[in-house]
């Protein structure tokens, strides 16, 4: 699954940036409850409850920084797996500034495997997208709030 | 004079008086003290390696006892087992998983709740490879190799092919017509009620029981014997009552093996019960068959040759339960009711990253996908003529008066009237007033389809100089015991899963011996009770065990012959059965019923002979038989949504002496039902990573009584010659022909509009989009 974005944030764009590389920030604007651990500066993990329609449970996550451009770029992959179920994500962000609004763009590749993608086929799509987009509206708030 | 429950009569079933009360047996009712629980773990990927398995939070899961890994099983040499086609599959991977929700690690637990904590708590590290979904891509130069450990090193798991392919080519090349058409039968599901299972447990002598949910009990005793190399006598295969099969409950599944491997670690008894979405992800599929067939015929309408190339998807290993030299079944039966000169098939095995299989669904090997293959393209070439689809085979079929008929592929069909068994359907459903109000329909916009199917189906395997699965040679068996009173038992080496064996083989025997069949016990299932046989699957359970249940009486009644003779003080010679006794010859008021020499076999029977009363049968089928039928479905299409309703089906069959008409009604029905199933409605889908799309019942859809129509049914009787009593079998027969003629009766709604084809199963989207395109909704 392929999903895109862009939206205006009235914040700079070294703010934006360094927002979604710190795991402790940009783990707040996720709702499910999850736990986050810092292992070094490109690796973290932690947990996360989730799921989708009744299949939901605890899945273990970790992810790498793969790619930093500040402020301008960088790009993020994700593995998660628990409930019979795997995702990876590769999610990639580009942030410019312009009179004062910075623009993000995202995109993120999502690959779902396992017990999710097979008994939760038809409703997989417009979930993810709902939380995807959850996720940088919630950003968006805390950035403008900050 | 009849006897009660003798052939032919429509007695209620002797099983069902537990079944209605809720007092079945299955596998999940069998419970034993200390037993243990075992659930399995299983990847979500479709092709990964393992990095590594982690077992060390499972272990300390509460009520967790052990976790067994392909790694532990690899040091026992039981990570991998045969299949019935001799192929290899995992019982658990030391290395690569090869499907989505195959098995990875097994957890044992003192409770089914702990054991799925227990499977929640694996770790399993993947490393994702790249997935092989599509046949076709799997056959391609460079395309990943699935099965590395193979010498070949190709995707391709073999080349089959039978008949005259220049023959063909000429044949069709100097045809006046040819019509091509691409098909694909997807992959479904036997969705039976109840899932898989097992219960393994050890004695204190080291003796294995397993009660398990298999359509062939002796055959998996000796592969257990084989694979385990434990000795035979110490295995005791259980099949208890049993939900439903239709195939499914053929293969020899990982989590019976893992059961028993559990049993044999922790000493304790251990169940396994596979829950629905696993029963529906990993076990065996039936169909995926990708076929291209070509037809021709004269300017006049007559049939002239027929070539049929297929792609057999078989998932990452061929694990279908197939006759040994036939490893696309009896697909080569695809000439079906005509007596084509010249015929051509040729069948590719492939692997893919999908669960293993190929199962015969209610059919037997591969026989819907050949009745499909040749009702669809015969109705394309019937229309592409401007003949009627009726007419053009009233014109092709075999005649009556040619059977024994040799079909171009090599069968011997044993009988047939094919144009009584359609001219009764065309008159029950008035096919010429339809045809009528088709065209003023047409003419007022609405879209009206007529759909005819007239099929032959093969079944009763052996006979076993060409039949074997593992080399088990394809015979069937009863066993006989009359009781002094003149009660009976008889086991069997057949397993009922539903369709009523306990009724209609005492049935055959009360007609045989003279005994009612209420005093007649029927057993099978049990391996230390019952003789050696083959099990139920492919219509086989009536021609061959019933067939052995002719003999076994038969031999009977030569000793009881004697023995009245004895009582009646004449010679044997001058007896005989009539009236289901034995009489003086020209006085019957001398007679002796089988109660009384049964009575005498063990009190006074003559000087010289054995006492007792009993006889045991295998029986080897000279041939196969082949019922078959002709089916008439019309369809009315919902121009807006595109839903297609099936208004009337008409289906007459022909299954030969028909031992309870009530059963066989009941069979055609549940068989018509399975053929609507995957025509309108079933489909196991893939997305491009190998996740099967609909793994539960809220995608996968089985028809409902809401979607069933009312079945309109009817026979013909034409009895196979070489059968003891003339049966052919029914189990099957409706699930083969139902899908053609439900697809030619929307194409037929369909076909002015341009569509010769539509794959199935037809949805309303399917339909929908092309009213859209064709500008007709």
């Amino acid at each position: 699954m392929h999903f895109e974005g862009t939206f205006t944030v009235r914040a700079s764009s070294t703010r934006v940036w360094s927002f979604f590389l710190s795991p402790q920030e940009f783990s707040s604007a996720i709702d499910d409850p999850h736990t986050i651990e810092v292992v070094d500066a490109d690796h973290f993990r932690g947990t996360i409850k989730a799921g989708v329609a009744f299949i939901r449970g605890t899945f273990t996550w970790s992810a790498t920084v793969k790619e930093r451009v500040p402020p301008e770029r960088a790009q993020m992959a994700v593995h998660g797996s628990g409930m019979g179920s795997a995702f990876d994500i590769v999610a990639t962000l580009s942030v410019s500034e312009s009179a004062g609004l910075t623009t993000v763009k995202w995109a993120a590749d999502v690959q779902m495997s396992g017990t999710i993608a097979t008994t939760g086929a038809r409703l997989l799509q417009g979930t993810t997208e709902k939380k995807t987009n959850a996720f940088f509206e919630n950003a968006r708030k805390m950035l403008e709030v900050a | 004079m009849t006897v009660h429950g003798g052939v032919g009569q429509s007695i209620k079933r002797k099983e069902d008086a537990r079944f209605v009360r809720g007092k079945g047996n299955y596998v999940d009712d069998v419970k034993l003290p200390g037993m243990l629980y075992l659930d399995i773990v299983r990847s979500p990927y479709a092709h990964a390696r393992i990095r590594s398995i982690n077992i060390e939070k499972a272990l300390k899961v509460p009520g967790v006892l052990a976790v067994i890994r392909g790694k532990d099983l690899e040091a026992a040499n039981l990570a991998w087992m045969p299949t019935l086609m001799s192929d290899k599959q995992m019982v658990l991977p030391v290395e690569r998983v090869m499907y989505q929700s195959q098995e990875v690690a097994a957890v044992v637990a003192d409770s089914r709740y702990a054991a799925a904590d227990g499977v929640v708590a694996v770790e399993v590290d993947y490393e994702p490879l790249p997935v092989v979904v599509d046949p076709m891509k799997a056959l391609e130069p460079g395309a990943p190799i699935l099965r590395p450990d193979r010498k070949e090193q190709t995707n391709r798991i073999w080349h089959w092919e039978v008949g005259d392919r220049e023959g063909t080519d000429k044949a069709l090349k100097e045809s006046d017509v040819v019509v091509k058409e691409n098909l694909y039968i997807p992959r479904i599901h036997v969705s039976s009620i109840e899932t898989c299972g097992c219960v393994a447990s050890f004695d204190a002598m080291g003796k294995l029981t397993v009660w398990m949910t298999t359509q062939a009990p002796h055959a998996i005793r000796t592969v257990f014997a084989l694979v385990a190399g434990l000795p035979e006598q110490k295995i005791r295969i259980i099949s208890p009552d049993i939900g439903g099969g239709f195939g499914g409950k053929v293969p020899v599944y990982p989590g019976y093996v893992l059961a028993v491997v559990a049993a044999l670690k922790t000493g304790h008894p251990v169940k396994w019960i596979e829950d629905r979405s696993e029963n529906i992800q990993a076990d065996s599929f039936a169909r995926d068959y990708h076929i291209s067939a070509e037809i021709g015929a004269t300017r006049d309408g007559k049939l002239t040759a027929l070539r049929v190339k297929t792609i057999a998807d078989h998932g990452y290993t061929d694990a279908a339960a197939n006759p040994s030299k036939f490893p696309a079944g009896l697909f080569h039966i695809v000439t079906g009711s005509y007596p084509f000169e010249k015929a051509h098939v040729e069948v590719d095995g492939v692997y893919t990253n999908k669960p293993p299989g190929g199962i015969a669904y209610r059919c037997s090997f591969r026989v819907t996908e050949a009745a499909f293959t040749i009702e669809r393209i015969v109705d394309s070439l019937a229309r592409k003529l401007g003949m009627d689809p009726a007419e053009f085979r009233m014109k092709n079929f075999i005649p009556p008066e040619a059977f024994p008929f040799k079909s171009a592929l090599g069968w011997e069909y044993d009988s047939g009237n094919y144009q009584g068994a359609l001219r009764k359907a065309m008159d029950i459903v008035d096919y010429d007033a339809l045809r009528k109000e088709q065209a003023e329909k047409r003419k007022r916009g609405e879209l009206m389809g007529i759909g005819i199917s007239s099929f032959t189906e093969i079944v009763g395997a052996g006979p076993s100089h060409t039949f074997d699965i593992l080399g088990l040679k394809m015979f069937d068996s009863c066993e006989i015991r009359i009781h002094p009173t003149g009660k009976a038992i008889a086991r069997f080496g057949t397993k009922s899963q539903g369709q009523g064996h306990e009724t209609t083989y005492a049935q055959i025997l009360a007609e045989e011996l003279g005994i009612s069949s209420e005093d007649i016990a029927i057993e099978e299932g049990d391996t230390d009770t019952a003789p050696y046989g083959l099990g139920t699957y492919a219509s086989r359970s009536t021609p061959t065990a019933g067939a052995a249940a002719s003999i076994a009486a038969r031999k009977i009644r030569d000793k009881a012959q004697k023995i009245a003779a004895h009582l009646l003080e004449v010679s044997p010679d001058d007896l005989e059965w009539k009236d289901h006794k034995f009489q003086v010859k020209g006085v019957p008021d001398k007679a002796k019923t089988m109660a009384e020499i049964a009575f005498a076999a063990y009190t006074n029977h003559p000087p010289g002979m054995e006492a007792g009363l009993e006889a045991v049968d295998y029986y080897d089928p000279p041939n196969l038989t082949y019922p078959f039928g002709s089916y008439i479905c019309v369809v009315d299409i919902d121009k807006e949504t595109g839903e297609v309703k099936i208004r009337r089906f008409v289906a007459v069959d022909d299954c030969g002496t028909i031992i309870n008409p009530m059963i066989v009604e009941g069979q055609i029905h549940g068989g018509l039902t399975m053929g609507l199933a995957p025509a309108l409605l079933e489909e196991i889908h893939y997305d491009e990573n190998g996740n099967m799309l609909g793994g539960s019942f809220m995608d996968y859809l089985l028809p409902t009584a809401v979607e069933t129509p009312k079945w309109e049914t009817a026979k013909t009787t034409t009895p196979s010659p070489h059968h003891p009593i003339g049966a052919k079998g029914v189990g099957e027969s409706a699930t083969v022909g139902a899908p053609a003629a439900i697809v030619n009766a929307v194409v037929d709604a369909l076909a002015h509009l341009g569509v010769t084809h539509i794959d199935i199963p037809i949805t309303p989207w399917k339909v929908w989009k092309i009213l859209h395109e064709k500008r007709a909704a």
